[in-house]
């Protein structure tokens, strides 16, 4: 029997140590009639069959995980260095739970308070928490704290923020008591607009969430909203992509007491929508209204540094419905990772990083540009934006795919309606894409467009 | 140790990326640009490999000794399962291609959801949630939405007062009133005050079973209907479904909606804290309101559909931790129908041989038979030396086990959770119980020996005193 | 054995009141703080809030535990006592007298009356 330790001689003696007669009475107080149901599972089978099933699983997903990958919205093909997947098999690290025994669990404890600093550095902020499950909630969990904060329930939300992420803040708003108003924060042909999130802003609202790039790949000087929101006594949060902050004016610096937004792109890889990294961090003052779990430096009984959770009286474990939160396994393995991938690339590194992303997306438009009959939008983008052509987008997507490219979001066939239109396509440039995958790109969309008129 | 912060080589960050140039960020507006470039370590990453190992060598895990951790379920993770997660076809796949091109992986997650209703007795999954409480939260949104849709605006979630601390922190957060619900002496709900606490503005109860005392609701018949005839629904928390699965079914016990811990009954790591998966199954009037995105099977084909207009809309950006799910899936297949009971059979075994070596220092707080699980009270005697069931815990450091879950749950004082799981031996099951009857012999003549444990872990006894009064969360905060 | 000093007024939540005229100083016992432990963060409420009776004014939190603390009698807040945000550890120390948390204006003295006398509460310290 798979992964069952005990013979059928342990069995036997435990069983009469217990008096028992068989594994059958260890149920006896469950109801009889509870215990008849005949499961209709397949046979157990040998590891080589499940590795075997597995593999042609996997390969039938192939074609789209060997693609050249444009693809965005939420997750990016960023490049995985080879030493994180090595130290991420530690089984010491990724078989353990919840350091709540410290005295043997500072390797985890240290790892999450270094990755805390690290974040809070990056995001130009105070205090970071140890994770949350994504991107979509963390910012839900970053109004949360606004509500707690300002003990006001309107919170304003620019429209260009993420859709999916609009959406899971839509599920949890009634229950959480929030009034959620989104404003819109610019068309694709005007580009960012700061003037309707701001004048949105009045004395009953808790905070403006701004994402930052929008979710058309638009960088923005938030400042202006930074000085509207406080001037209501309202918080600014910033929905905020981690590797930009190398380059780019980091929410902190701008004003935003709080920045909450989707680590995947530190080192998690795809898989398929998950386990991702929602990360939050925040300036000091508001660290007591926090969710999550929090490292803090301490000192054993020898008085040598060490490590521990702190301010568990925040915690669902403690506080039950008063908590900030309700959650409790989080995403700490990913939160690990995205540390030691900031360790691995080191200020160059995503500074390089960074810095490929806005080269790329410079030189895949520059080329769209040349092609007769597709459209782009103005504004700084970093690692994503939107082009149109006479096309359906999805007719674009096939039409590439076919090519073994993966040219992007038909934004209308994903999302349904907003401010894009049927021909809009959302695509993404990493450090990963090269300048022959950029030019087979243009290639191919001038053909297909071409082929169309 | 050092930190990450206190070393220096030299840096090969670098070495990972071609540099674009300066031209590329001569693009970014100067009123956009960041000032000074975030401190970041600058290490060569045969440093950072040293770094990352050293602070492995401080942590241990079900890979590296008994872990019986109450309410946890440390069973061994299986690496078949950390290899499949691994295939590139599965990890380099995004969430946005399209679902002609990842039929694999769909395929994968649809089959999952199959099974999980087989197991749980439900008629629906969704794998989107990310974690218990996720599901927990999600279920409660599911609650809110199926008694919405039959305007009946209930606003009361009952959960019993041995629960974990999710219950009511999940509940609240999906808009709801929490109301205690009180156990009674055998630590079964206690059904005279169930039916007080149960009226019209009911909208479920929350309850595991066997319940976080380890111990099974017998009467969970009667509970289900006390419920059911209120017009309220019965929530399962799957944290405990270790003890049960492949033996009897929360759906057949009247549970309609229930979430299961991947990272517990179905061997998927844990992760230091995560990240694990919380799949929801609900029963058949529930399913129009589960959240998107739903996995139909169209004859061969898989699609992620929208879900319908009465759904609570989406729980997460994308379809949930479908790394995790994959490695449940692998488990699942590698046990099939014999592995998933004998793995209940065989936890509950070791659970109900633990409890009793353990009971002539560590008696059990409920006389009964446990589960999976039991919650131990240490002897009067050892609490009479002014030992507490923290030095125990620190104790066993000392002896190479990790200790059980302490002072949950909050009605048993001086708790002691033990939950041993299927995957350890008999030996190290005996191993533990020495261990455990030394330490109360150290209680009764050297109590100052638990008191100052642990003497051989990486550190000593951490004060968490001194870091929730002085809090430093980063390190630019100790400086 | 905790103290329960003879001159105060009780609730069933731990708390202690002291009525002078118009004014009541609330705490929380010694029964209560050395139940918590060692606390280490009190959360006052602004100065000037208006309470109603049995609502939260103040938590007390020690490591493993956050305690609410409730209004004995409705009135308006008139005073906190700022001395605990920094030392938080005077309510383990002096939990009747430097560990003062809030004064309250209230409404009607004579409410008081209804509050535990200190033999009452005696014996649900002992619990
Ligand atoms: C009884 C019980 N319910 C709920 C949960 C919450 O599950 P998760 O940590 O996956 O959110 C846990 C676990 O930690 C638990 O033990």
């Amino acid at each position: 029997m798979p992964f069952v330790s005990l013979t059928d001689a342990d069995v036997e003696a435990m069983l009469g140590e217990l008096g028992l007669g068989s594994l059958d009475a260890l149920f006896a107080h469950v109801p009889e009639d509870l215990r008849r149901h005949a499961f209709a599972l397949p046979p157990g089978r040998t590891q080589l069959e499940v590795e075997r099933e597995l593999e042609a699983l996997a390969a039938r997903n192939d074609r789209a995980a060997g693609a050249a990958c444009f693809l965005g919205a939420g997750a990016y093909d960023h490049h995985v260095p080879a030493a994180l997947r090595e130290i991420l098999r530690r089984g010491e690290l990724y078989t353990a739970y919840t350091p709540y025994q410290p005295e043997i669990a500072q390797g985890m404890l240290q790892a999450l308070f270094e990755y805390q600093t690290m974040l809070a550095r990056l995001t130009g902020l105070d205090v970071a928490n140890a994770s949350l499950y994504d991107g979509a909630t963390a910012c839900l969990e970053a109004l949360g704290l606004a509500v707690r904060h300002t003990n006001r329930t309107r919170v304003v939300v620019d429209a260009n923020l993420n859709p999916r992420w609009r959406d899971v803040i839509k599920t949890g708003a009634a229950g959480m008591g929030l009034t959620v108003v989104e404003v819109p924060g610019g068309g694709l042909a005007q580009g960012r607009d700061a003037a309707a999130p701001a004048a949105a802003v009045d004395a009953s609202t808790a905070a403006l969430l701004v994402p930052n790039p929008d979710f058309f790949g638009r960088y923005a000087d938030l400042k202006a909203l930074a000085q509207a929101a406080h001037a209501h006594g309202a918080l600014l949060i910033g929905a905020a992509a981690p590797i930009s902050m190398a380059i780019f004016e980091p929410p902190g610096a701008m004003g935003c007491d709080v920045a909450c937004g989707e680590g995947q792109e530190l080192g998690l890889g795809l898989s398929f929508g998950g386990p991702y990294l929602g990360f939050l961090a925040a300036r000091k003052e508001l660290v007591r209204r926090m969710p999550g779990r929090l490292v803090g430096m301490t000192v054993d009984s020898r008085g040598q540094r060490a490590f521990t959770l702190t301010l568990q009286t925040r915690e669902q474990h403690i506080r039950r419905e008063k908590a900030t939160s309700n959650i409790c396994s989080n995403q700490s393995l990913c939160a690990f990772a995205a540390g030691l991938y900031l360790a691995i690339m080191g200020r160059e590194g995503l500074r390089r990083c960074a810095a490929a992303c806005l080269a790329g997306v410079a030189a895949l438009r520059a080329k769209l540009a040349a092609i007769p009959g597709v459209t782009l939008f103005p504004g700084t983008h970093w690692r994503e934006f939107v082009f149109r052509t006479p096309l359906r987008a999805e007719r674009v997507c096939e039409l590439l795919a076919a090519k073994g490219i993966l040219a992007g979001v038909p934004l209308a066939a994903r999302f349904g309606a907003g401010i894009w239109e049927a021909g809009d396509v959302l695509v993404a440039v990493t450090e990963k894409r090269t300048a022959e995958e950029i030019d087979a790109y243009a290639a191919a969309l001038r053909e297909a467009v071409a082929a169309a008129r | 140790m050092e930190l990450v912060f206190e070393k220096h080589s030299a840096a090969s960050g670098a070495a990972n990326v071609p540099d674009p140039g300066p031209e590329a960020e001569a693009l970014v507006p100067p009123e956009l640009r960041r000032a000074a470039p975030p401190a970041l370590p600058e290490l060569s990453e045969l440093d950072v490999v040293r770094h990352y190992l050293a602070l492995s060598r401080r942590q241990v895990g079900v890979d590296s000794v008994f872990y019986p951790l109450g309410s946890c379920t440390m069973k061994y993770n299986p690496k078949l399962c950390e290899e499949a997660a691994r295939l590139p076809g599965f990890a380099r796949l995004h969430p946005h291609a399209p679902d002609e091109l990842c039929q694999g992986m769909l395929a994968l997650l649809w089959n999952l959801e199959q099974r999980l209703c087989e197991i749980c007795g439900m008629d629906a999954f969704t794998l989107a949630p990310m974690a218990g409480a996720q599901g927990e939260w999600t279920g409660l949104l599911l609650v809110r939405a199926y008694h919405r849709a039959r305007n009946d605006a209930r606003t009361e979630v009952l959960v019993p007062d041995s629960a974990h601390g999710t219950n009511p922190a999940s509940a609240a957060m999906a808009g709801f009133e929490v109301r205690a619900v009180a156990s009674n002496d055998d630590g079964e709900v206690d059904l005279a005050a169930l039916r007080n606490a149960v009226g019209p503005k009911t909208a479920a109860l929350m309850l595991t079973n066997p319940n976080t005392l380890g111990l099974f609701e017998t009467r969970i018949r009667e509970i289900a209907a006390v419920l059911h005839q209120a017009g309220a629904l019965l929530y399962y928390d799957g944290a405990n479904l270790n003890a049960i699965c492949g033996v009897a079914r929360p759906g057949d016990m009247g549970f309609d909606i229930v979430h299961v811990n991947v990272h517990k009954t179905f061997a998927t790591p844990h992760g230091g804290g995560g990240p694990g998966a919380g799949p929801v199954g609900v029963k058949a009037r529930i399913a129009p309101f589960l959240p998107a995105p739903r996995i139909v099977r169209e004859g061969e084909r898989f699609a992620r559909a929208e879900a319908s207009p009465q759904s609570i809309g989406r729980v997460g950006a994308f379809g949930g931790n479908a790394g995790i799910l994959i490695r449940a899936y692998a488990y699942l297949a590698m046990l099939g129908r014999e592995g998933v009971t004998r793995v209940a059979q065989h936890a509950v075994l070791a659970a109900r041989y633990l409890a009793a070596r353990l009971a002539s220092d560590f008696p059990s707080a409920y006389d009964r038979p446990c589960m999976h699980e039991f919650v131990a009270t240490p002897s009067a005697a050892i609490l009479g030396k002014g030992v507490k069931t923290l030095d125990i815990a620190k104790r066993l450091i000392d002896c190479g086990f990790h200790p059980p879950t302490v002072y949950f749950p909050m009605i048993v004082h001086e708790a002691l959770m033990v939950e041993p799981t299927e995957t350890e031996t008999k030996e190290r099951l005996d191993a533990f119980v020495a261990a455990m009857h030394v330490i109360a012999a150290e209680a009764m003549a050297t109590p100052e020996k638990l008191k100052t444990a642990p003497q051989n872990a990486p550190v000593g006894r951490v004060d968490e005193v001194k870091a929730a009064r002085e809090l430093v969360l980063t390190y630019d905060m100790a400086r | 054995m905790s103290t329960i000093p003879e001159e105060l007024r009780y609730t069933r939540e731990h708390e202690w009141v002291r009525v002078d005229g118009d004014v009541a100083t609330v705490g929380i016992t010694d029964f209560a703080q050395s139940q918590l432990g060692e606390i280490i963060y009190v959360e006052l409420p602004p100065v000037g809030r208006a309470v109603a009776a049995r609502a939260v004014i103040a938590v007390v939190e020690s490591v493993k535990a956050a305690s609410d603390v409730y209004a004995p009698l409705g009135g308006e807040v008139i005073e906190t006592n700022a001395k605990l945000i920094e030392e938080p550890g005077g309510l383990n120390r002096s939990p009747y007298d430097d560990g003062w948390l809030v004064k309250l204006r209230v409404a009607d003295p004579a409410e008081a009356d209804a509050l535990l006398a200190p033999d009452a509460y005696a014996a649900i310290a002992k619990e």
